[in-house]
């Protein structure tokens, strides 16, 4: 009965109702959009990593252990900056605290019986060999910036990639945003289509099978810039000089390394190591069913221990725990070159969930106000009820009533409303269904918990006042 | 002989406004099952606050008060409730039914709150707006029903879980001589045909006519009985 009365309640009083319901809904429409950037982006960043790397797992040319109980045939090493690899980026923790491995470990480039082993795991499509070799880029015959030199093949898909990222329209916008902790800013990459002079070392094979790299006998050649990667990062929102406005402006993560077209790349490797054929630093691993990833991760990683095997999804996360897409500072273009660049240091400002607490308070307000409008009417009907027998906790099991039915429905057509957008982003960057289900029951939940915990709260606590007055105090006002 | 069904023992409500004023004054009644008592007396005298104290409405400040042999001291907010749920109907002068329920759902409420089931309790319901006359006014809303009327559903409202004693205040106060009449002779008929017990406090002489007891207040005071 207590049900069906505050459910009477919600149409009786159909003009507030409506009014908290909007309320709610624009609540749960900024709280959505807040958890499908701020969770839609790790999607974006793992599309983009899968995309730039060359498939779901990535096999590096080195076994990194964990666990110094686990064995004791195991050394500790740093990792030097190794051109072949993406690892010295993405766990560089393992430059300056080290990693446990068998002694001796050999950085072997892959080969294509190496390549061979692995698809013979049934869930691997395809094998792609990633191929770089270190270089720098001289200005004035004096090398200035350490740089991977990459080959990347026509069909790969990056150069799409690079039309629509890289263009250097594109680049200009957004020059003034940098990684600090990763690029000097004073030196940023040279613009894609502009002719630079590179230099790269020496390469010869060891007896061992390691590459080794000789930087006295360097070889010094012209190439075109094809491409570099800037992985799309947050959107950052700073305040203006004068103050009163905010600006808003993508991020980008930019990688020191350059793109070669394969040609130009084949020429120099070939110029460095007249006796070698090219060598893949690491090889990227494409599979069938991305629900069972982390499996195939783990099998692969039992069948073949000399070697560090990882899923993107996991370096995105390792990435985004390394602060390496979201820790960076920007200054306004104003400022970029001059001496306030330091002063004028600007701070990321995620404005989404303020937004959304914002919303939610006055929302909240709003179902309070929804309950103590026309009090006198529900101080009556209270009184009647309790004189009729309800306990107190019939009382607010009424509130409740209304209270959870407009927040389950104002949180759920918010929700439908705001969350397309994010869906259509999982769906086009081919995340898997379980993730994408996974997601959408995670931001579903969290919406509807706040929306309930807002709701019921403002909701229920004028009923628990009116409730604790005797049946006469409420009838005599 | 019949037995007392509700007993006030030294009964007290006093209201601190600059002076303690008390409204109930060391009050002790008997009423016993099946009669018809009628409190009387000026305005201020403290008629309605001692039919607050026995319907459970309001806390004495001292005393007690026993229906069917149970203390109200004794019980709980939540035990205060349930009994005036299952023992206590209540009429008020302005009728106080739910205005966004039928006069039928009005009559069904007291029966929900006690779990009834719904056929029964719309059974009931039906019964009882045909025993006030009512069975065809049943889905009409208390703003579509004139002031007799919607007292009468108040008052089969009242009789829904066939209460051990009916608390009416001024029942008659806000209606025209003639529905007062109807009203009056509905109570003398429960009273008399169906042994319902009744509490009322009034000035209508037509009420004070047939009741088993008069109970006159004074100052807080019972004068006479």
């Amino acid at each position: 009965m207590f049900f069906r009365l505050g459910f009477i309640n919600i149409t009786r009083q159909l003009g507030r109702s409506l009014l908290a319901l909007i309320s709610l809904v624009l609540a749960a429409i900024s709280l959505t959009n807040s958890l499908s950037i701020s969770l839609g982006y790790p999607a974006q960043a793992f599309a983009n990593y899968r995309h730039y790397l060359g498939g779901d797992i990535i096999v590096y040319p080195i076994n990194i252990m964990g666990n110094p109980a686990a064995s004791q045939n195991l050394e500790l090493h740093r990792l030097q900056p190794d051109p072949f690899s993406t690892l010295t980026i993405l766990y560089p923790h393992l430059e300056h605290e080290g990693f446990l491995a068998p002694p001796n470990p050999v950085l072997e480039p892959f080969s294509e019986a190496d390549a061979q082993a692995l698809s013979q795991h049934e869930q691997i499509q395809q094998v792609n060999f990633l191929y770089r070799m270190p270089g720098r880029r001289q200005i004035l015959g004096i090398d200035q910036l350490a740089l991977s030199l990459r080959s990347v093949p026509l069909d790969s898909g990056l150069w799409q990639y690079v039309e629509e990222q890289l263009e250097p329209a594109s680049r200009d916008d957004a020059l003034p945003v940098w990684l600090n902790s990763r690029q000097d800013p004073q030196r940023p990459l040279p613009d894609v289509g502009s002719e630079i002079y590179i230099s790269v070392p020496r390469i010869w094979l060891a007896p061992d099978g390691s590459l080794q790299y000789d930087w006295q006998q360097t070889i010094e050649q012209r190439a075109i810039v094809a491409g570099h990667y800037a992985l799309p990062t947050r959107v950052v929102n700073w305040p203006s000089t004068t103050g009163d406005t905010f600006l808003s402006e993508q991020g980008y993560f930019d990688l020191d390394e350059v793109w070669l077209q394969p040609q130009d790349w084949e020429h120099l490797w070939q110029l460095a190591a007249p006796d070698l054929p090219p060598a893949a630093g690491s090889l990227g691993l494409q599979v069938q069913d991305m629900s069972i990833l982390e499996s195939v991760v783990s099998e692969l990683q039992v069948a073949h221990p000399q070697w560090t095997i990882v899923s993107v999804p996991n370096l995105v996360k390792q990435a985004e725990a390394g602060a390496l897409l979201d820790t960076f500072h920007k200054a306004p273009p104003e400022v970029w070159a001059g001496r306030q660049s330091r002063a004028q240091r600007a701070f990321p400002l995620d404005i989404s969930r303020t937004l959304a607490t914002f919303v939610y308070l006055i929302a909240g307000l709003l179902m309070a106000a929804r309950m103590l409008t026309g009090a006198a009417a529900r101080k009556k009907e209270i009184g009647i009820l309790k004189a009729l027998g309800a306990r107190r906790r019939d009382i607010l099991l009424m509130a409740l009533t209304e209270a959870v039915v407009l927040c389950v429905i104002g949180s759920t057509i918010g929700f439908l409303i705001a969350y397309p957008a994010a869906l259509f982003q999982q769906l086009t960057n081919n995340l898997p269904w379980a993730q994408i289900s996974g997601l959408l029951a995670k931001n579903y939940g969290i919406i509807l918990g706040q929306t309930l915990v807002i709701g019921v709260l403002f909701g229920i606590l004028p009923a628990w006042r009116l409730s604790k007055m005797t049946v006469n105090e409420v009838l005599r006002t | 002989m019949s037995q007392v069904i509700m007993e006030t023992i030294n009964l007290n409500k006093a209201f601190s406004l600059g002076e303690t004023i008390y409204a109930v004054n060391n009050v002790n009644l008997q009423i016993m099952a099946g009669s018809m008592n009628v409190i009387v007396g000026p305005s201020g005298s403290g008629k309605s606050t001692l039919l607050s104290l026995l319907g459970g409405l309001d806390r004495p400040m001292s005393g007690d008060i026993l229906l069917e042999g149970q203390s109200y001291r004794e019980l709980n907010e939540d035990r205060l409730a349930l009994l005036r749920r299952h023992k206590l109907g209540y009429v008020f002068q302005f009728f106080n039914l739910i205005p966004h329920l039928t006069a039928l759902e009005n009559v069904m409420l007291p029966m929900q709150f006690a779990n009834v089931p719904n056929k029964a309790a719309k059974d009931r319901g039906l019964e009882l707006l045909e025993r006030v006359g009512l069975q065809k006014r049943s889905h009409h809303l208390p703003l579509q029903l004139s002031g007799g009327e919607q007292q009468r559903v108040a008052i089969a409202r009242a009789l829904a879980n066939r209460p051990a004693v009916i608390l009416a205040d001024e029942p008659t106060g806000n209606l025209d001589t003639k529905t007062r009449d109807g009203i009056v002779a509905l109570f003398q008929e429960l009273n008399q045909q169906e042994g319902q017990t009744f509490v009322m406090v009034t000035h209508d002489p037509s009420l004070s006519k047939f009741a088993d007891k008069v109970i006159t207040m004074r100052d807080g005071m019972v004068v006479s009985q």
